[in-house]
């Protein structure tokens, strides 16, 4: 069956014009994306396979995108979608139960000083945190979304967002302050770092 | 004023987060900063929470995307997948009437009906069932589903054909191949074809009833089978892994430069050793095209 040139026409065109509206709005954020799955997957192979399915997804759906919303925090939710969809199988350690008891026994949390500590401490301080708590804080620490974006990235309420967000960065501070104890670096009490040991 | 700072400071304390997040009430937000203009411990900690969120935002930043992978993404977009038959032009209307033929006679299903013959649902149902094994098994799956399974052709190569097609190195594949097939299987099909983006050598084998593909692709960096998976068998020190998804059952190995694959409709055991019996030609007929 032959369709009217017209039509054939038109189709082309809006196929070229959805192309265009998705490199615009969409593609920019492809850094952001992969340095997120890094950190939610751990290793770079997953972490562009779930970048590759996060914009598959979002250009079989990019019809049902609004255009002036927000195409980042779009993506970051379509992004988490999937990597939860493969939790089970890259996540081998069990996601901490937020218990009262939990958040009274991290009450106390001591503060780092992060001009002592090296990069690579602080990457792997982020990745050793408990998924749940790890996606708030690289929600909000990193990629500097608002509570509100959060929660609807990661389908949760505001309130979870935040005790998460809390414990997340209590537990990055007490994994920090360990790791600068390691290193022979106290915590004075007039607030400035000293290093034990020979020739310090 | 150090009495009421340490009084100030029960109640600022647990909002300081939440100010440097910008996520308080302007009268909190108010409060907070009169606290800070007058208490030097909790103007402390503000500068360190500011200082580690600064740093953590500075080292998570200098991760990179490979540079590949937005050309990769735009690929899956934007282009179809390259058929069986579109390295020869001349092969596409035969490759449509093919299609009809097939479309008609098995009318739109596959087997169970599950599969239907347009490109879209064979990528939906390829990307439906490839989650469920790791990504390194994905790779072979993937070729098995959209060649074999979908590209099956009724007419097939002559030996001539399959040799040429496969080119010097790895024609000499086919014979041994043909000679370790689990019985009433033979070669029906050797080429060389792309999916994703991803070079094979690729033969398919046929019982007149069940499917089976060897597939040898080139190893990417970091792939790996141990990464994901637990090796369940060895054959002359060569690591063998498996799994399943669905109707079908994958097993491969690796060598330094390739990942190798048997993808069939056997059971798991009966795959798995069927690829068994075909490694250690495989294995080292790999390792001298790598030495080359």
């Amino acid at each position: 069956m032959q369709f009217p040139a017209s039509t054939k026409g038109s189709e082309a065109s809006s196929e070229v014009a959805r192309r265009q509206s998705f490199e615009a709005e969409a593609m920019p954020h492809l850094q952001d994306l992969f340095r997120a799955a890094m950190r939610l997957t751990g290793d770079r192979t997953r972490a562009e396979d779930a970048v590759q399915e996060a914009f598959l997804q979002a250009w079989k759906s990019f019809d049902r995108f609004e255009a002036g919303t927000n195409c980042r925090a779009w993506l970051f939710r379509i992004l988490f979608h999937c990597v939860h969809h493969h939790r089970r199988k890259w996540f081998r350690f069990p996601v901490l139960k937020e218990t009262e008891e939990f958040l009274e026994a991290n009450l106390p949390a001591p503060e780092p000083i992060p001009e002592q500590l090296r990069d690579d401490d602080i990457l792997r301080a982020l990745d050793q945190l408990a998924p749940d708590y790890r996606a708030v804080v690289l929600l909000v620490d990193v990629e500097e979304f608002a509570y509100k974006e959060a929660s609807e990235i990661l389908s949760i309420p505001i309130g979870t967002v935040m005790s998460r967000l809390s414990r997340g960065r209590k537990a990055l501070r007490e994994q920090l302050t360990s790791v600068a104890a390691a290193y022979g670096i106290s915590k004075p009490t007039d607030g400035q770092p000293t290093r034990r040991g020979a020739g310090q | 004023m150090t009495a009421s700072h340490t009084s100030d400071c029960g109640a600022i304390f647990p909002l300081l987060d939440r100010w440097l997040d910008r996520e308080l009430s302007p009268a909190e937000t108010s409060a907070v900063q009169i606290h800070l203009g007058d208490c030097p411990s909790c103007s402390a900690i503000v500068a360190r929470r500011t200082a580690l969120r600064h740093r953590l935002r500075g080292v998570a930043a200098a991760v990179e995307a490979p540079p590949d992978l937005a050309v990769k993404i735009r690929r899956q977009l934007y282009q179809p997948a390259p058929s069986f038959f579109s390295r020869n032009w001349l092969l596409a209307p035969v490759a449509a009437a093919l299609l009809l033929v097939l479309a008609i006679g098995l009318s739109t299903s596959y087997q169970r009906g599950g599969l239907r013959f347009t490109e879209e649902s064979q990528e939906f149902y390829i990307s439906s069932i490839s989650p469920q094994t790791v990504p390194v098994m994905r790779v072979g799956l993937q070729q098995h589903v959209h060649c074999a399974v979908f590209r099956k052709a009724s007419a097939f190569p002559s030996p001539a054909q399959m040799a040429e097609w496969l080119g010097p190195s790895f024609q000499k594949i086919i014979p041994v191949v043909e000679s370790h097939l689990p019985r009433g299987f033979h070669v029906v099909d050797a080429h060389r074809c792309t999916y994703h983006d991803r070079q094979y050598v690729h033969l398919a084998a046929t019982d007149g009833k069940r499917l089976l593909s060897l597939l040898i692709t080139d190893r990417e960096q970091g792939e790996a089978f141990e990464s994901d998976l637990r090796a369940v068998a060895a054959q002359s020190g060569v690591r063998l892994y498996s799994s399943g998804v669905q109707r079908f059952s994958l097993a491969g190995f690796e060598t330094p430069g390739h990942l190798v694959y048997l993808v069939s409709d056997l059971d798991n055991s009966d795959n798995l050793a069927a690829l068994k019996v075909l490694t250690p030609e495989i294995d080292s007929a790999l390792r001298r095209i790598e030495n080359t």
